[in-house]
């Protein structure tokens, strides 16, 4: 199968094209001598806003991972690249005349402000945004389906890093929460102690994929890559960062830095508020970094994942710890050294 | 619930402030006016002299106290500066003697206080009075024989100093409490101090102590409730310090607290470093905010860093 793949430098797409290595996979790259070759890919010099047209003929799959996760840009600037990347690439799968899937990568975070259990499907009715990404991969996803093409949408939830060594490709807003809080930087956090946190690994979401193309095609379904109701408790994932932490810093062994209070919405709120008023340039980087992925945890929701229990399910707890021994050996993912893992693969 | 009466508290309170006010525009600041007035700060108390201050803040306990200063069997004086414990000598001289010229020895003399015992209280930042009051109370305790301890605390910023710390707005007084077995206006129910060392270093860890100030707030609130038996909801009144004003509807809700139970202010006066809660307590019990059987929440931060939480009921009782 001749396989189309979008986000290849992204978090995700190194792992996804290993996982789809029995198929050729073609990935689109903006810089191709920029860019480490990988044995089974091909890369293709283009983006979304030049697509290689002479390939269409071959292509029968697209998996389409490419997105901006900038969680701060106006949502004009994510509509760009989210929105009408994506609706090009759709134009673009049109004069593929063997295509028959096209998969769009979408994340959990289009459900917004909603709570409680969240089904796979689509969502017509736009939930209340927490912020403008959530937004933009909410309209792209509208686009995806109301297109005439055999499309598929996997809303995937936050991909924490690498089951086997910890690895992160490109560290995130989880990450640099993370970061704020080994350092004592973060004195509450939003949500209840009982909201899960929905962490999932590379391997597990690439695995998700490839299995998700190895089945039919359902034209117009929606999954779940997520951990569904295996999703660690935010006071669960705390109180096993602290203990982590507790072994590699003096202050945290001693008591002096602490898991941070869980507050509700308005306690939160009233923070904020209290750190943009001071002005403190460090106090507003660590809200911000807060606030494009803290909000989440407020709206305490379950995410059906019928298609996922196929998938050998990651320890989060194993997950967890070596994410954090990577970021920790890697200045966060600062280093402009080679990544060291921290695990020898399995 | 039943709750351990103690028959130790305070019986006279006393503070004082000097005369000259001025405006935040007028003071050296390193935020903006506006931003520290968006935080509920006007300006600021500057003293010449904050020793006198101490004078003004014990006669006032004495006086509330209905005790008089030959009856004290021990003073302690609290300063949040090394400063603030050095009273400058009559006749300086350029010799290693003027370190030794006690504020405490000079208020026993300038006061009379010819019975008590003196000793310092420092290290503590803007929680020195409340260690005061702790070490006061335990020496009512340990010693039977003793009657009154009176603490006062006194913290005046140099001349031209910056008036800005942590986004608080400082401003110069004093406090006294005297501390007895009877005739307690407040009895004294629980105590809890954390101290976390790792914060010594205040301009290094500046952003730290700032983060950490809620998490260690909550602990040491939770702490001292749980030593007095107490439920949040069974504090009916909280005594706020002068520090910004937005951050205690954080901490009382943090502490599930009801934050109708914040003491409001009357008179704004910045933070005082030590005398901020002693300001307000005398202020809500000179204003009827307080009745007998009321339960009430002090606390305060101190760089150090330690966090003091203390509770008291109200006694009203009488001076015999």
């Amino acid at each position: 199968m001749n396989i189309l793949l979008t986000g290849f430098t992204g978090n995700l797409g190194k792992e996804i094209a290993k996982q789809l290595a029995p198929h050729r996979v073609l990935a689109l790259v903006r810089e191709r001598g920029c860019v480490e070759p990988m044995d089974g890919v091909e890369l293709l010099q283009g983006d979304l806003e030049h697509l290689p047209e002479s390939i269409a003929p071959e292509v029968e799959v697209i998996v389409h991972s490419a997105a901006s996760t900038a969680f701060r840009v106006p949502i004009e600037d994510l509509r760009r690249t989210n929105v009408e990347g994506t609706s090009r690439l759709l134009e673009f799968a049109q004069t593929c005349p063997r295509l028959h899937r096209f998969l769009h990568l979408s994340t959990t975070c289009v459900c917004g402000d909603l709570t409680g259990f969240v089904p796979e499907a689509p969502l017509t009715k736009a939930p209340r945004f927490v912020n403008a990404y959530e937004q933009s991969k909410w309209e792209a996803e509208q686009v995806v389906l109301a297109s005439a093409l055999p499309v598929e949408i996997a809303r995937l939830s936050i991909a924490a890093g690498s089951e086997r060594d910890g690895s992160v490709r490109r560290p995130g807003a989880l990450h640099h929460t993370l970061y704020w809080l080994y350092k004592g930087l973060i004195p509450m956090l939003p949500g209840q102690a009982d909201s899960p946190v929905d962490l999932i690994s590379t391997e597990f979401a690439a695995a998700a994929v490839a299995t998700l193309i190895a089945a039919d095609i359902s034209p117009g379904r929606v999954v779940h890559i997520s951990s569904g109701d295996h999703a660690p408790k935010l006071s669960e994932l705390l109180n096993f960062l602290a203990s982590l932490f507790v072994e590699r810093n003096r202050a945290w062994a001693s008591g002096a830095i602490v898991t941070p209070e869980i507050a509700d919405a308005h306690t939160f709120a009233l923070f904020q508020n209290s750190a943009r008023q001071s002005g403190d340039l460090l106090f507003q980087r660590v809200c911000e970094d807060a606030e494009s992925f803290l909000p989440g945890l407020l709206h305490s929701r379950t995410l059906a994942t019928s298609f996922v229990h196929q998938i050998p399910l990651f320890n989060w707890r194993v997950l967890t710890e070596r994410v954090f021994t990577w970021l920790l050996a890697n200045h966060w993912g600062r280093s402009t050294r080679a990544p060291q893992p921290c695990y020898a693969p399995a | 619930m039943s709750i351990q009466k103690t028959s130790i508290g305070l019986r006279g309170l006393g503070c004082a402030l000097p005369e000259r006010f001025t405006p935040l525009a007028e003071l050296p600041l390193k935020s903006t006016p506006e931003t520290l007035a968006a935080f509920g700060f006007t300006g600021a108390y500057l003293a010449e002299d904050a020793h006198q201050l101490a004078v003004a803040a014990t006669q006032k306990a004495l006086t509330d106290a209905e005790v008089l200063p030959r009856e004290i069997d021990a003073l302690l004086f609290a300063g949040a500066l090394p400063l603030a414990h050095q009273r400058p000598s009559e006749q300086p001289s350029s010799t290693p003697l003027n370190g030794f010229c006690y504020v405490g020895s000079w208020l026993q003399e300038e006061i009379g206080l010819d019975r008590a015992s003196v000793s310092g209280i420092a290290q503590q930042g803007c929680a020195g009075m409340f260690s005061a009051l702790r070490v006061a109370r335990a020496l009512l305790t340990a010693e039977p024989h003793l009657e009154h301890v009176l603490c006062v605390g006194a913290d005046a910023l140099p001349a031209g100093a910056c008036r800005e710390i942590l986004y608080n707005v400082i401003s110069d007084a004093a406090c006294a409490a005297v501390v007895s077995r009877t005739a307690l206006r407040h009895r004294w129910l629980a105590f809890h101090q954390i101290s976390k060392g790792f914060y010594w270093d205040v301009p290094t860890k500046e952003r730290e102590i700032i983060a950490a100030y809620f998490p260690a707030a909550r602990a040491a609130i939770n702490r001292v409730l749980s030593e007095a038996s107490l439920r949040p909801e069974d504090i009916d009144v909280v005594i706020p310090t002068g520090v910004n004003a937005t951050s205690w509807p954080i901490l009382l809700r943090l502490c599930g607290i009801p934050e109708k139970r914040l003491y409001t202010p009357q008179h704004r006066f910045g933070h005082t470093i030590a005398a901020d809660t002693f300001l307000l307590l005398e202020e809500a019990q000179a204003t009827g905010a307080l009745a007998p059987g009321m339960r009430v929440l002090l606390f305060t931060y101190g760089f150090g860093s330690s966090w003091c939480a203390l509770v008291l009921e109200v006694a009203g009782e009488e001076k015999q």
